[in-house]
């Protein structure tokens, strides 16, 4: 066989070669069929990424409703806090168009819109047909809610699912064999005495609060003390404030209060493992987020109808520390169904979803926080002792202004900044390395401070 | 004439050659590609949070970033603790084992089949039962035989203790594939030479040290082989169990790759750590591999 011929056999060989590797690289897409089904007329498909905690898998159980009726497929991709918010990322940011509708918290909310990755919500409602548009009554939706998932530039970037802030909870019943009395407006240095108090006491831990390491698990509570402390992650000007001395009294704070009175091994409990400590009967003060006192009064609960809530403590910088946060829904840029995609989100968030859930899980298992109408209702009055101090703390949250003093970010315990998700989650680390062992405060937030430096600098700010 | 005949040998040769040509360019794409996708990522910037600012070439920035980012070297020694530790704590159990079950009695079958049960579980699998169920000081079985003895559970998860846990997982998921692969080089020793040694009057501790272990030579570096490519590369378990924390006390190398990708959205910082992971496992396994050939030489 002559050279060249041989070349040209190997030529034919590789390019009969080349299809097959390349199609054994593309992955498949769950959303794959969602692309076409819209133009073929075949039934409309949409994927949601979601969260898994209790509301949303709720949504997922009552989908087949939302299909019965428009006779469009939802799928669900549900994973846990962290690795949800993750994957959302990892798709919208190569323009991956796997999801349609995605699961926002309020830090990410904005960001999302800005950078491109979700549409603006405001047109579509504007499109919507006016007895569609009646019967939602977008003017019934929470206002620091639907501002908490806003961007300040393109308005509306995802709909409110449910709206939380964060409260105390805490066991009445060893309250009062305690003979103690937990104030409506705690502050966080009887937080600690109680809790020091009640620690050990009935075979339960004094504290049950967030230590796990992630930008949405310890630093959506550890923020809210910071703010109470009077610190903040950056002035106006950008320069990184993990060096200030209030920031040093809330990390030796947030320490104490874990080493003296939390669970052991703090630092791996992050929501949903605080949340079974409480739920279970092993602890006796929770805080977080105020969702979680509906699993409480739930039939499921160890602690139903022992349970007493106060607002959130305030520390010796700032008295307004709760925060609203929660999860909305975007539409991603990439999704190839977006009216389906927002017809799903507008019945998600309708008052008629909110019945729908009433009448198949009971008015404990409602979305809250997103509807003035939900707190109106007298039956949700009824089941939910903690209604009105949940809608008191919404009302009392500053969401633009976290800290004592300025900052150049908004959000109250997760700022809406870009950069938050990388920066937070390698604080995150370093705080629960903190409380997890005998390193200085110094070295610490020396650590902290070189990250958000960094990340200012990454990010353009500096 | 036998010079015409070579020739034509070699022109067969040649053309069944090119029958390998499909495969080899199938290789090359499949693993090289990727590879030199990162080793050009590795000398970028890409922040993925960051649409706004541009994907730019910054030189060795990366480079200097980690190999001057203390996490990394404390990453970097876990990598090395989390490899060596779990191999030859795994190994020497698997051997054990291996003399254990390498005998007829009743049962025995069941009892093998038993033993290798972890190296079919599925990583995250491993790590939601072992903390959730084992080892948290709350929910876990630690807590029942804590409160059992009146003393404190222990903290498995904390900065001190994550590393070692996470060893000890490793080894209780691959000690069983290790034991496989000795059981089955015991078996096959050749019979006469144990019995000779016997006959000659050697006890079963010289039967080991003096002949089964030099027999077995090839089947413990087989062994060896398997377990720190599989070793170097855990990621599953550190996943689930303790996500590199507290801090990085427990990350390893692939872990860290991730969280740089996709916690912190830095591309091209992930990639400047994967190409220099992918530079250490080389030397390490070629260390390994020379090692071994040393030791056999002499």
């Amino acid at each position: 066989m002559s050279k060249a011929r041989r070349l040209k056999l190997a030529a034919i060989a590789a390019v009969l070669t080349l299809p097959v590797a390349l199609s054994a690289c593309q992955g498949g897409s769950p959303g794959g069929d969602s692309g076409d089904s819209g133009d073929s007329g075949a039934p409309k498909k949409i994927v949601v990424a979601s969260v898994n905690n209790g509301p949303m898998m709720t949504m997922q159980e009552l989908a087949p409703e939302f299909t019965k009726q428009t006779g469009i497929d939802v799928d669900f991709v549900m994973l846990t806090e962290n690795d949800i918010r993750s994957k959302i990322q990892q798709d919208v940011t190569v323009n991956g168009g796997q999801f349609d509708v995605v699961t926002l918290g309020t830090s990410d909310a904005g960001t999302y819109l800005d950078a491109g990755w979700t549409v603006p919500l405001q047109p579509l409602f504007e499109k919507m047909a006016a007895d569609k548009k009646a019967a939602y009554d977008e003017d019934d939706l929470i206002e620091g809610t639907v501002a908490a998932f806003s961007s300040e530039k393109q308005g509306m970037a995802a709909i409110p699912l449910y709206g939380e802030s964060t409260m105390t909870m805490y066991r009445k019943d060893l309250f009062d064999k305690a003979g103690l009395t937990m104030p409506d407006e705690p502050t966080w240095d009887q937080i600690y005495d109680f809790a020091k108090k009640l620690n050990g006491q009935s075979g339960t831990v004094g504290m049950a609060l967030r230590g796990k390491a992630g930008y949405g698990e310890n630093m959506y509570v550890f923020n809210t003390i910071m703010n109470a402390y009077g610190a903040q992650v950056a002035d106006t000007d950008w320069n990184a404030k993990y060096d200030s001395p209030e920031m040093a009294a809330a990390w030796e704070f947030y320490r104490k209060l874990q080493k003296d009175a939390g669970a052991p091994e703090a630092s791996s409990n992050g929501y949903t493992e605080t949340l079974n400590l409480m739920s279970s009967g092993k602890a006796a003060i929770y805080y977080d987020a105020t969702v979680s006192a509906d699993v409480f009064e739930g039939d499921d609960s160890a602690v139903k109808g022992k349970m007493g809530y106060a607002m959130s403590p305030s520390g010796p910088g700032k008295g307004n520390t709760q925060t609203v946060g929660g999860w909305g829904v975007g539409l991603t840029s990439s999704s190839k169904n977006k009216d389906a995609a927002f017809e799903f989100m507008t019945w998600v968030t309708s008052k008629d979803y909110v019945k729908l859930v009433a009448e198949k899980k009971g008015w404990l298992d409602v979305l809250t926080g997103a509807r003035a109408s939900t707190y109106q209702a007298p039956e949700y009055q009824k089941v939910a002792p903690h209604a009105s101090l949940v809608l008191k703390s919404l009302e009392k949250v500053d969401f633009a202004h976290p800290a004592v003093n300025d900052t150049p970010y908004v959000g109250n315990s997760l700022p809406g900044i870009p950069e938050w998700a990388g920066m937070g989650e390698q604080v995150g680390q370093v705080l629960s390395e903190y409380i997890s062992g005998d390193g200085s405060t110094g070295d610490a937030l020396g650590k902290a401070q070189d990250v958000a430096t960094k990340a200012f600098v990454d990010g353009g700010r500096k | 004439m036998l010079p015409t005949k070579e020739a034509a040998l070699n022109v067969t040769r040649n053309r069944v050659n090119l029958f390998a040509l499909p495969g080899l360019v199938v290789v090359l794409i499949v693993t090289q590609v990727p590879f030199l996708i990162t080793v050009l990522m590795s000398f970028v910037r890409w922040n993925m949070r960051r649409p706004d600012l541009p994907v730019a070439f910054n030189g060795i920035d990366n480079y200097v970033y980690i190999l001057t980012d203390q996490d990394f070297f404390r990453v970097l020694l876990n990598t090395f603790k989390i490899t060596v530790f779990s191999l030859v704590i795994a190994l020497v159990l698997a051997f054990l084992l291996a003399l254990a079950f390498n005998r007829k009695f009743p049962g025995v079958a069941i009892a093998r089949s038993l033993l290798i049960i972890p190296y079919f579980v599925m990583e995250p699998v491993i790590g939601i039962v072992w903390k959730t169920l084992m080892l948290s000081p709350s929910f876990g079985i630690n807590d029942v035989v804590a409160r059992a003895f009146g003393v404190a559970p222990i903290s498995f998860f904390s900065s001190d203790n994550a590393l070692k846990t996470i060893i000890l997982l490793c080894v209780w998921q691959w000690t069983p594939f290790l034991f496989l692969i000795l059981l089955s080089g015991l078996q096959s020793l050749p019979e006469e030479v144990l019995e000779a040694a016997r006959v000659d009057g050697a006890g079963a501790l010289r039967q080991i040290w003096s002949f089964k272990i030099p027999l077995m030579r090839p089947f413990i570096e087989v062994a060896g082989v398997f377990g720190l490519i599989n070793l170097l590369k855990v990621f599953g378990i550190i996943f689930v169990t303790t996500q590199g924390g507290p801090g990085v006390s427990s990350a390893n190398l692939p872990y860290y790759v991730y969280r740089t990708a996709f916690y912190d959205w830095q591309a091209g910082r992930s990639a400047a750590i994967s190409v220099v992971t992918v530079i250490l496992t080389l030397i390490i396994i070629n260390v390994f591999f020379r090692t071994q050939r040393d030791v056999r030489e002499r």
